[in-house]
């Protein structure tokens, strides 16, 4: 098991919102919990994942996703169970999706 | 439209199964209330481990919701998952909501923290029929692709209601634990039509273990959830001899069956063989042509299996602790497995139940200990009684499948649950072994369970938990050492509250001693996680049971 941390600066901030969580975390999946992290300005990403190793990947698939959705003011907690980079994706742009919805902005 | 109740996620099947937008959840996500045993084998744990709990409107009407998420761990009760079911319990006698719903996913047990699994599950049964007393209705709803089996299958027929998909599984063992064990010719687990047509909602829903039979989609779910709204069906004396009644002639009528289409065709289906290609809709009107089989009172109660050769008495450890606990001023004797009798304490009879010889629970053994405790509520109000456990744990075949040991155990557990309503102090003393789901339904479902410090407790073997977990034997080995969740032995279910104490003392006297003390001083409320907190062992249940239960 494996812990990583990253921190992305420049996006749009969204207000405050209801937390949100999408996703499972079962073989080859991953669950991602979105919360507000008031005026911080930043995009953190706290990630535990049972496979070791990946950390490269792991951020330049968080770094695509923060260039897609350029989010601010919020924090990523990732539970990944071995997801492949095109899983990770998905439920990214999933979180997004509903954090947008959840905080009002349009989808 | 429809939407496929196996293929949503726990989350998704709450917020179309509510009324739209009116789940509240407990615990949510962001609480970050997770398994604190996961970590040390280096498996990631879920925000909410694998159990969304809460409050919501169904037509309009307030209810209690949890569902399980097959997805994680095979949706297995541990520790934190346990306790939100067993607070979520607790919340319903305070609420009072028209019903507590449970949408049932899981393998049972979590291996990974095996013995906070098996304890939650048995304060989960505990809890549940307390809610059922309050004169609150439990309604399981399966429909999961995981199905649900182990001692969640003993906690479905706890409910009053069950409703299943024809897509959905409801038995004690898996198909691959039995085959593991007797071979596949005993059960084939890749032969997935012989696995659903044992398992499956058809054959559940024809033989009664489910009251509802449902299309795989969350709007049916609904509707079904909707109708069974403020009904209950309460747990007397009365109501436990109809099911005893039930399971009995089952047994009668069935127990020679060898696959779930003789069975259908004794009930009266002229056309077994096509049972799998109707659609719900059609079964349900054939089943509502059947005439109910007569279920004789007595018939199919005496066939218990003859013992073993090996069990002939000689090295069983029964007689001896009965002399020493009761100075030979006892009845007991054994049929098959079965123990029975009374025994005389200074000037106080006991009803004695239990099993010996390692015996594998199966239908019969469950129905025979069953009989016992039913005809001691019923003619000698007041007598305490004494569970001996010494099993091996669920007897893991086909037939039982088929026939619903789950049905039957938990009809135990419930007879149990019923003589401590009634006044009956119920102790639970393992003397010799008692593993996996043969426990839950006796000793851990007792007021309070005991153990002599030479008996073994345990859900399954290091080694073979290592094959189930992958996890290597040797960690498994090392991590025991320090942490009581996973590993066997007494003093690990003592450190987490599943065991209230060890009868310890070589002298006649000590054991009796001990005895009386159980006898006037156990509690009758669940104490068990308060107990695994106070002693280290199950740090977070009693929390988050406390947490949840004041929500």
């Amino acid at each position: 098991m494996e812990t990583l941390h990253f921190q992305f600066t420049g996006g749009r901030t969204l207000g405050s919102f209801a937390p949100v969580l999408v996703g499972v975390v079962g073989s080859g999946n991953l669950e991602v919990l979105i919360e507000p992290q008031p005026a911080s300005g930043l995009c953190s990403v706290a990630i535990t994942t049972s496979a070791t190793g990946f950390g490269a990947i792991w951020a330049a698939v968080l770094r695509d996703f923060h260039e897609r959705h350029g989010l601010a003011d919020v924090a990523l907690s990732i539970h990944d169970m071995g997801a492949t980079p095109a899983v990770v994706s998905l439920r990214l742009d999933q979180a997004a999706a509903q954090l947008n919805t959840a905080a009002g902005g349009r989808p | 439209m429809n939407r496929s109740f196996a293929e949503a996620s726990a989350r998704e099947r709450i917020a179309h199964l509510l009324d739209a937008g009116s789940f509240r959840e407990i615990l949510g996500p962001a609480e970050r209330v997770m398994s604190p045993h996961l970590a040390q084998l280096d498996t990631p744990a879920a925000f909410d481990d694998g159990v969304a709990i809460g409050r919501g409107l169904l037509q309009g009407q307030p209810v209690l919701v949890a569902a399980q998420e097959g997805g994680f761990m095979g949706g297995g009760v541990g520790e934190v998952h346990g306790a939100k079911l067993v607070g979520l319990f607790k919340l319903a006698l305070s609420d009072r909501p028209q019903a507590v719903l449970v949408l049932a996913e899981s393998g049972g047990v979590r291996l990974h923290e095996a013995n906070a699994g098996l304890i939650g599950i048995s304060e989960v049964m505990r809890a549940l029929l307390d809610v059922r007393h309050a004169g609150i209705p439990v309604l399981m709803l399966i429909g999961g692709a995981k199905g649900c089996f182990g001692g969640m299958g003993l906690v479905a027929r706890c409910a009053d209601h069950v409703v299943m998909s024809d897509l959905a599984r409801l038995a004690m063992s898996g198909p691959e634990v039995i085959e593991s064990s007797h071979g596949v010719e005993e059960f084939d687990s890749k032969d997935l039509a012989l696995v659903w047509r044992t398992t499956g909602g058809k054959h559940r829903f024809l033989t009664g273990d489910c009251d509802v039979l449902v299309e795989d989609d969350i709007g049916a779910f609904r509707a079904a959830a909707g109708a069974a709204l403020g009904r209950t069906r309460p747990v007397t004396l009365e109501s436990l001899a109809d099911e005893h009644a039930l399971l009995a002639g089952r047994l009668a009528h069935f127990g020679e069956c060898h696959d779930a289409r003789e069975i259908w065709s004794r009930l009266g289906l002229a056309n077994a063989a096509q049972v799998t290609e109707l659609d719900t809709a059609a079964l349900r009107a054939l089943k509502s042509t059947l005439v109910p089989s007569p279920s004789p009172a007595s018939a199919g109660e005496t066939n218990l299996h003859t013992p073993s050769p090996t069990s002939a008495g000689g090295a069983a450890s029964w007689p001896l602790l009965l002399d020493r606990l009761f100075a030979g001023q006892h009845s007991v004797h054994h049929e098959g497995e079965l123990l029975r009798g009374t025994a005389q304490i200074q000037g106080r009879t006991l009803a004695i139940v239990g099993t010996t010889d390692h015996a594998a629970i199966g239908v019969e053994l469950a129905l025979a200990q069953a009989r016992v405790v039913l005809d001691t509520v019923r003619n000698h109000p007041g007598r305490p009684l004494l569970l001996l456990v010494d099993t091996q744990g669920q007897r893991l075949r086909h037939r039982d499948e088929l026939l619903g040991i789950n049905r039957y155990m938990a009809h135990l557990g419930c007879c149990i649950e019923l003589a401590r309503r009634s006044g009956h102090r119920v102790i639970g003393l393992v003397y010799d072994q008692a593993l996996s789901g043969g426990f839950i339904t006796s000793g851990l479902i007792a007021d309070a369970c005991y153990a002599l410090p030479e008996a073994q407790i345990r859900v399954m073997r290091l080694p073979a938990m290592a094959r189930v977990t992958k996890i290597d034997e040797k960690r498994l080995e090392a991590l025991s050492l320090s942490n009581p969740v996973f590993a066997p032995g007494v003093q690990n279910y003592v450190a987490m509250g599943g065991v209230r104490a060890l009868w310890h003392g070589d002298l006649q006297g000590d054991l009796q001693a001990e005895l009386l003390m159980a006898l006037d001083h156990t509690p009758i409320i669940d104490e068990r996680a308060r107990d695994g907190a106070a002693r280290g062992g199950r740090q977070l249940a009693a929390q988050v049971i406390a947490r949840v239960a004041a929500a």
